[in-house]
């Protein structure tokens, strides 16, 4: 699903952003992405549903080489992966409803199926009897949860979620950890970048560290999750 | 993927647009109204000219006045060398009966005419020229050709008048054209602002539709609709405001104008070209504004 060859970004007057990272990440695989704060994996993320470009380096989605796209072709990739932002990027102007619904509406699905689709999905992470409410009346986790279904809501490929319970409490952090899991559960791919450990440790899942834009870990190396369990 | 669809959700968010930031996008509305009110009214004006030029150029007779002295024979032997060789009829006044068309047009002033010693009145031809010749350029080559005989005096075909009306209609044709460049590139520069004041209110919006995958003209396209929606409503008033003027102002501004004035000259209340042109400058004007707007913010 993911394939990241001798990867490089440089911003300029900055240090490297990311420096020579290489990885594969397979289709339905759930990967936690992790490293002290700059580490570089917002950067990495951002690689990855095109919103930057590498510097050097092959970064392939789908088979689809990121590094050589047209800006016309990006749309198209986009509309296979979901992204949950740590700051939400919800219209504070806009329904739950309609903040969901509006990845539809740029795919142009008929408002019929639209509607249908909004509801499911708001029913899945349990929003459905706040489809009316603007996203100022919801709590932090109510509004984690709608940027998920907003993600979710085409179906995507590829789910990215940047620090998706930075701001939550763990009884809310473990709401939001168990819809990306039912997620995964359904095929989808996922991307969850986090620098909380209990989170790592509680759920035993891939883990790829970085460090400086550095690749340092990777848990499918053996002897990582006995490492993990011990502390 | 329905197209239908977009089509809906462009058009409701271009209606949302509107509803948002009403005043900014009434001032683009009301500037393209002005520049196009500016561009119908010109265009009357020359249509009203270009009727009256048109008469002009289709007047039937040619005036030839003979020098002082001149005989009813000579008269008739011009004639027959200017009618020979062009379709056209023509007829001796004498002096006299010069001076009785001129004592009946003066009416009452006319007595004076008693008191002069002797009829100062020329002989003169009236050459009555065929529908087909009725064109300036023949009319002008019979003038020169009747000015070449000897014991000519004079010609008249209204040639002045005809000039002067021309060049009137091609000043008011210059000044329609400046005035709506002017008022045109400012009514863009209005509607244009208003997009881009509309765009960036609704910059979350934009990047929020690109991250889900929406294409430029996708974000763009509800942006050319209130663009074109405001050319097309500017218009309307345009020609509301025309329909007005025409229906009520011409008719006090016409005597004051009495040279442009002429009972064959009959325009329609508001001609449906004009009206179509109207909105179509409209509907071009507002979208090529709301283009440089979203252009110019895709850049950015």
């Amino acid at each position: 699903m993911i394939q990241l060859f001798h990867v490089f970004k440089v911003f300029p007057g900055d240090s490297p952003a990311l420096s020579d990272v290489s990885l594969h990440i397979a289709k339905g695989e759930f990967v936690f992405l992790t490293g002290p704060s700059g580490a570089g994996k917002t950067t990495l993320l951002k690689l990855l549903f095109c919103a930057e470009k590498p510097s050097q380096g092959q970064v392939l989605i789908d088979g689809c080489n990121v590094a050589g796209l047209r800006r016309s072709a990006i749309p198209g990739l986009r509309r296979k992966i979901g992204v949950v932002f740590q700051d939400f990027k919800l219209l504070a102007d806009r329904t739950v409803f309609e903040n969901v619904a509006l990845t539809l509406d740029v795919l142009g699905v008929p408002q019929g199926k639209c509607e249908q689709e909004v509801r499911k999905i708001l029913h899945r992470v349990g929003l459905d009897h706040k489809r009316s409410c603007l996203p100022a009346g919801l709590s932090g986790g109510e509004q984690q949860r709608v940027v998920i279904a907003r993600a979710m809501v085409n179906n995507p490929l590829l789910l990215l979620a940047d620090e998706p319970t930075g701001n939550l409490d763990p009884a809310l952090t473990l709401e939001i950890m168990d819809l990306l899991c039912a997620a995964n559960a359904q095929g989808t791919t996922v991307v969850v970048a986090t620098h909380d450990p209990n989170l790592l440790a509680q759920y035993r899942k891939r883990i790829l560290q970085l460090e400086r834009g550095s690749l340092v870990l990777d848990s499918q190396n053996a002897g990582f999750a006995s490492r993990m369990a011990t502390g | 993927m329905s197209s239908l669809a977009k089509g809906v959700y462009f058009w409701r968010s271009a209606w949302k647009g509107f509803r948002r930031a009403p005043f900014v996008h009434l001032s683009g509305i009301l500037t393209l109204a002005v520049s196009l009110f500016i561009v119908g009214l010109t265009r009357g004006v020359v249509q009203r000219l270009d009727a009256l030029l048109a008469l002009g150029h289709q007047r039937t007779e040619v005036t030839v006045y003979l020098v002082e002295g001149a005989t009813e024979s000579q008269a008739q032997h011009i004639a027959a060398a200017l009618t020979r060789d062009f379709p056209a009829s023509a007829k001796v006044v004498t002096p006299q009966v010069a001076l009785d068309r001129l004592r009946t047009e003066l009416g009452n002033l006319g007595e004076v005419l008693a008191d002069l010693p002797k009829n100062p009145l020329p002989i003169s031809l009236e050459l009555r020229v065929d529908e087909a010749r009725r064109n300036l350029n023949d009319l002008r080559s019979l003038a020169s050709r009747a000015r070449a005989l000897p014991g000519v005096a004079g010609v008249d075909y209204g040639e002045q008048s005809i000039e002067q009306l021309s060049a009137l209609a091609r000043a008011i044709r210059f000044a329609g054209f400046v005035a709506f460049a002017v008022a045109g590139l400012g009514a863009m520069v209005m509607v244009a602002s208003a997009l881009q004041l509309a765009i960036y209110a609704r910059r979350s919006e934009i990047e929020i539709q690109k991250l889900v995958g929406a294409t430029d003209r996708f974000v763009r396209a509800p942006f050319l609709i209130e663009g074109a929606i405001e050319g097309l409503i500017g218009a309307l008033l345009a020609a509301g405001g025309l329909a007005a003027f025409i229906h009520f102002l011409a008719p006090k501004v016409t005597p004051l104008v009495s040279f442009l004035s002429d009972a064959r000259v009959r325009s329609p209340p508001l001609d449906l070209s004009v009206f179509v042109e109207l909105l179509l400058t409209g509907c071009l004007l507002g979208l090529l504004a709301s283009f440089a707007a979203v252009r110019r913010f895709s850049r950015a």
